[in-house]
């Protein structure tokens, strides 16, 4: 084959240029940090980091929300906990006035303390987490008993607040107010001891009032209990959630960040290559026989 | 006998083809570097003996060489070569052109990055599950609506750089058209030339190969058929369109746009693959926010606002061009429908509902959800560049070799040239010696000899 001075030249052009393509992709992924910047580098990884990151982004969502509804029922399970303790003095102050030995002087005593008490669980009934009342069912932004202990709240499967904890499943977070005080009817269980105490009727007291107040305190037992297991769940869901993060924090790093110690190996590589195209183009193209003829 | 001068006739003969055979080198060596240029090569040739045979002829002891003659100054060309070069050349601009626009229409998308499509949408669904837990507040209202402004104007981003794509694309079609039409007038008026030469009994080398010159660069722009009319005239076809009539050497420019039945190849066919390529991206993209404006919109108008009173529509417009969250909504964000029963502001689960679209099947996208049909179309994408990418590459390195092969061939050789001129050199000084011993014999015969 007749070998011309273009064709070498073309053929030094041509390797040198190729040489700087591929040291400018490798130099884009070296100061990125990332193999892949644009679909075409490769389509099947670069849908999947796409997926991941959707992905990931989703997750972080739900363990706000999980973090949230734990958030949210810490708050109604310490306010469970409080009715638990008030309902609890009730029950010690109902014992004791049940006492006959006790005068009813000592029995009107008692009565300011269950009084005391009414206001307590109006209280704890109405409390709020981030400004929002827990036991207000979906009408969480006005306060669901009044100083009578009416609720106001609304109850049942309306007043659920479902929160998405992973992808398809909810939970309902709260509970309502009719299911915490109102059906086991609190209010009207201190009510009625008042009035019992006022009246000294301790036999009202020790039949009726000591049974209706142990109905409340397993009412609300069995309410912390449930949300106990739920917290229970949602927790070991994000401790699931954060493991399956990493594993696709890792997995998308291996698909697409750069491995530095390779890509700073290649690049070398790459750029002596590059050295040694030019170096043997300046040698080439330089000498003809013309620099031989007198 | 013959003439005493006949060595003299001889050896001017031998000079002449020296110098000429000089003067063709250097063009050759002045033309190292022209693009398109084809070595030439005086062709040399001993010239008729003397004598012809005859009754008549003198007698002697055979036929004397009356030197050279240069016949013909021939263009060393390979034009099986030529065919070759302008097929693969046509795929190439085909493909180059192609993958121009994809890499363009890639980097509108910006995928896979944190400000893409995909993120705007990752960051749209995560507004409405946190308003789902927070019927009653503004402030993640007003966070979900601007996320969903963010989510509008990335469709519409998107869409106005496609319908750049398009303008840009359009734009390029029409300056190939003329640019091809133009050539073709320069070919008509070289034809022109060529026959002239021709049929005076020379040979246009220089001009032959600014024709063929000007046929490689038609050979990037689009297909083509010559036919060589016999008088050095040529004949340009585009499929069925008649570019160029070499024998009246008129020229019907190739209109715009032109017809895709005739334009099968080239950078205009490239364009026009990438502009049906453009279409279907953006039909995709239309489609999707076409079913989300939809969706999101039926979900909404089922819901109930902070003050009770029925979710109007959330996203205006049609499609990705004109897609924005409602102005009523974005200016008073109590609007956002979050409740399904009114009244219940602390009820979030029509917000909910919204959200769960993340995971939904979409019927209008093909039962697929909005994530992973904008996934698919980035995908495609991705597929079409990459598809484009490599075949530019083999093009490249087929044109490449086959545009090496030609100039091993075609090409100027420095040592070559240098060599020959030497040659030449040597011949030229050779006969110029014989001219000097003819006249010194000449000299002895008519000055020295007693008379």
């Amino acid at each position: 084959m007749r070998v011309t001075n273009k064709m070498l030249a073309n053929t030094v052009l041509n390797n040198l240029h190729a040489g700087l393509k591929r040291l400018q992709k490798l130099q884009d992924q070296m100061s990125s940090g990332q193999i892949i910047s644009k679909p075409s580098d490769d389509p099947v990884i670069g849908t999947r980091v796409m997926t991941l990151n959707s992905v990931m982004k989703q997750r972080d969502q739900y363990e706000r929300n999980i973090d949230d509804a734990i958030g949210w029922m810490d708050t109604t399970e310490k306010a469970l906990g409080s009715l638990n303790d008030a309902l609890q003095r009730a029950r010690v102050l109902a014992l004791s006035g049940a006492s006959d030995n006790l005068s009813q002087t000592d029995r009107e005593a008692l009565v300011k303390e269950v009084e005391e008490l009414k206001n307590n669980v109006l209280q704890i009934a109405n409390t709020s987490y981030a400004n929002r009342y827990v036991f207000a069912g979906t009408k969480t932004t006005a306060e669901p008993f009044d100083d009578l202990g009416n609720y106001s709240g609304n109850s049942g499967a309306v007043a659920q607040l479902n929160w998405e904890v992973s992808q398809g499943m909810t939970v309902a977070v709260n509970v309502d107010g009719n299911d915490a005080f109102v059906v086991p009817g609190i209010f009207n269980i201190l009510d009625d001891l008042r009035a019992d105490l006022l009246a000294g009727d301790t036999n009202r007291i020790s039949n009726t009032d000591l049974a209706r107040i142990d109905n409340a305190i397993d009412n609300t037992l069995n309410l912390r209990a449930a949300l106990g297991a739920k917290m229970n769940r949602l927790e070991m869901a994000k401790s699931r959630s954060s493991d399956e993060m990493i594993n696709y924090e890792q997995l998308i790093a291996k698909l697409n960040d750069v491995d530095m110690a390779k890509i700073i190996t290649d690049f070398t590589m790459q750029e002596n290559v590059y050295l040694a195209a030019l170096n043997a183009g300046a040698r080439i193209v330089q000498n003809s026989l013309l620099d031989f003829l007198r | 006998m013959y003439s005493t001068f006949l060595g003299l006739e001889t050896a001017r003969r031998g000079m002449a083809t020296g110098r000429l055979g000089m003067d063709v080198t250097g063009h050759n060596v002045a033309n190292a570097n022209t693009p398109g240029y084809t070595r030439q090569r005086a062709e040399q040739a001993a010239s008729y003996p003397y004598t012809v045979p005859s009754l008549g002829r003198p007698a002697m002891a055979g036929q004397i060489g009356t030197g050279v003659v240069v016949e013909q100054i021939k263009r060393v060309r390979d034009n099986f070569l030529d065919g070759q070069i302008r097929v693969e050349t046509n795929a190439l601009g085909a493909w180059q052109a192609q993958n121009d626009a994809l890499s363009e229409i890639e980097t509108i998308f910006m995928e896979p990055s944190e400000n893409g499509l995909n993120t705007l949408f990752s960051n749209f669904w995560a507004g409405w599950q946190e308003l789902s837990k927070n019927g009653e507040s503004n402030p993640l209202r007003t966070s979900l609506v601007q996320n969903a402004v963010s989510l509008a104007n990335g469709f519409n981003h998107i869409y106005r750089q496609l319908e750049t794509v398009r303008g840009n694309l359009n734009q390029l079609m029409q300056i190939d058209v003329d640019d091809i039409n133009a050539k073709a007038q320069q070919i008509a008026n070289l034809n022109t030339q060529i026959v002239n030469i021709r049929a005076a009994g020379d040979q246009p080398n220089d001009l032959m190969d600014r024709r063929d010159l000007l046929l490689d660069e038609l050979a990037e722009l689009t297909n083509f058929t010559v036919t060589d009319l016999g008088d050095g005239s040529i004949s340009i076809n585009i499929g069925s369109h008649n570019l160029l009539d070499g024998t009246t050497q008129t020229v019907t420019p190739l209109p715009y746009p032109p017809n895709p039945a005739d334009v099968t190849d080239g950078a205009l066919y490239g364009i026009s693959q990438a502009l049906t390529k453009l279409q279907s991206y953006e039909d995709d993209l239309n489609t999707l926010a076409a079913s989300l404006i939809d969706e999101v919109n039926t979900l909404h108008q089922a819901g109930f606002d902070l003050s009770g009173n029925p979710g109007g529509v959330f996203f205006t417009g049609n499609d990705a061009s004109d897609i924005a969250v409602n102005g009523a909504i974005e200016s008073d964000v109590s609007l956002v429908a979050a409740a399904r029963i009114a009244g219940l502001d602390g009820d979030g689960s029509n917000a909910l509902a919204v959200a769960q679209l993340q995971n939904t099947d979409i019927a209008a996208l093909g039962n697929t959800t909005f994530d992973n049909y904008y996934k698919n179309l980035v995908a495609r994408l991705g597929i079409n560049a990459q598809e484009s990418a490599r075949m530019v590459e083999n093009q490249q390195a087929l044109v490449d070799q086959l545009n090496n092969r030609k100039e091993s061939v075609s090409g100027v050789s420095m040592d070559e040239e240098m060599t020959s001129l030497i040659q030449y050199q040597y011949a030229y000084q050779g006969a110029a010696r014989v001219v000097t011993i003819l006249d010194g014999m000449l000299d002895t015969l008519i000055n020295k000899m007693a008379v």
